[in-house]
């Protein structure tokens, strides 16, 4: 059992220091509130900890990472008062990215990443869930993989979300 | 890094971040045992309350239905404690052996579900016959019965009823954390590629 439970130890230890910023990452796109943000980053590391017992190469280690922190965020989300109050939409009903929570940051990389934060807090779990996949830059078998969503389901959320993200860069064109 | 200028912004707007410590981590894997532990230490608690209440309550109270109906709660209160070890004791996570530990806290988790579930049966219904017995006994010594029975009247009543919906209240409680439970037993089962 001791032997067991220390590869258990290890693998979890490897895989939180592969995919600790995703995990914040990801943390970041489910939850604003940072006090929160700190506690399901917690519920999501016991969860990677307890699921290590049972992986046996089910999938990709990087696809079984994403799932089971996919799993107990939109719990996380769907359990959290503020989130049954927002009014969330779909990816087809935003049309360009909103601007983001943060008016320090107005240019760069920075103000694009606050932008696309500011779109996924708006999305219904399901587009959240592929939206946040896409940017960690998983392929559609891998999105479809960790969200159980048939192949076509997750190409037209893909499709739009590309014109979505090529937007800015649309308007920029059109200006010039 | 992908050449995406999205993906790039997303991906560098978190670089490194530091793992809980392992200890940490463990602790909050085994919340389910903590949880359980410390409500059943306050139900503990209450039954002790409750038996020192209602053992009094057989020497003050002037009606033999009242004595009655206070040593049939205190009878209750032993058997909800009884049933409370027996259905939803805290399990250890230590003494999953060598059992896989998400197979474990699917069973510890099916086991809360199942004992809220019914909590009607084991929980609430051992208490209506000591306390309609008290309330008939109320009511029967404020009319000058000391012996005989008199039904409860209005007062009594919206007693009973007032009673009756804290027990309403309970059980609702209980069936929603159910209910939650359920959800996490039907994760894990998606992960380990089953249905219940």
């Amino acid at each position: 059992m001791n032997d067991a439970r220390s590869q258990q130890d290890a693998r979890y230890l490897a895989a939180a220091r592969e995919h600790g910023a995703m995990i914040q990452r990801l943390a970041r796109g489910y939850e604003a509130d940072a006090d929160l943000r700190g506690d399901l980053v917690q519920e999501i590391h016991a969860a990677l900890w307890r699921s290590f017992a049972i992986f046996q190469g089910q999938c990709s280690e990087r696809s079984w990472v994403h799932r089971i922190a996919h799993n107990v965020a939109v719990t996380h989300m769907m359990t959290g008062r503020r989130a049954r109050r927002a009014l969330l939409v779909g990816l087809e009903e935003i049309e360009q990215l909103p601007d983001g929570d943060d008016p320090e940051h107005t240019t760069g990389q920075r103000s694009l990443s606050d932008r696309l934060l500011a779109a996924i807090h708006r999305l219904k779990p399901a587009d959240r869930q592929v939206m946040l996949l896409y940017l960690e830059d998983l392929t559609a078998a891998e999105i479809a993989e960790v969200t159980g969503f048939s192949a076509s389901a997750v190409a037209v959320r893909i499709h739009r979300l590309k014109a979505l993200l090529a937007e800015p860069y649309r308007a920029e064109e059109e200006r010039a | 890094m992908s050449d995406d200028p999205a993906k790039q912004a997303w991906q560098t707007s978190v670089v490194t971040a530091a793992a809980p410590a392992l200890e940490d981590v463990r602790a909050g894997a085994d919340k389910l045992y903590r949880f359980v532990r410390w409500r059943n230490i306050v139900e503990y608690a209450a039954c002790v309350l409750v038996v020192v209440g209602f053992s009094s309550y057989i020497f003050w109270l002037p009606h033999l239905l009242q004595k009655v109906g206070s040593a049939l709660v205190v009878v209750a209160v032993f058997y909800v404690a009884w049933q409370l070890h027996r259905r939803a004791s805290a399990v250890a996570p230590d003494s999953a052996g060598a059992m896989p530990i998400l197979e474990f806290a699917r069973g510890q988790l099916v086991r809360q579900r199942d004992a809220l579930r019914s909590v009607f049966w084991w929980y609430l219904l051992p208490f209506v016959p000591g306390l309609l017995l008290i309330s008939v006994g109320t009511e029967s010594e404020r009319a000058g019965e000391t012996s005989a029975i008199v039904m409860p009247g209005i007062g009594e009543g919206v007693m009973l009823a007032c009673m009756g919906a804290v027990f309403a209240g309970i059980w609702w409680f209980n069936q929603r954390i159910a209910r939650k439970l359920q959800t996490r037993i039907d994760e894990i089962d998606a992960l380990m590629g089953r249905g219940e």
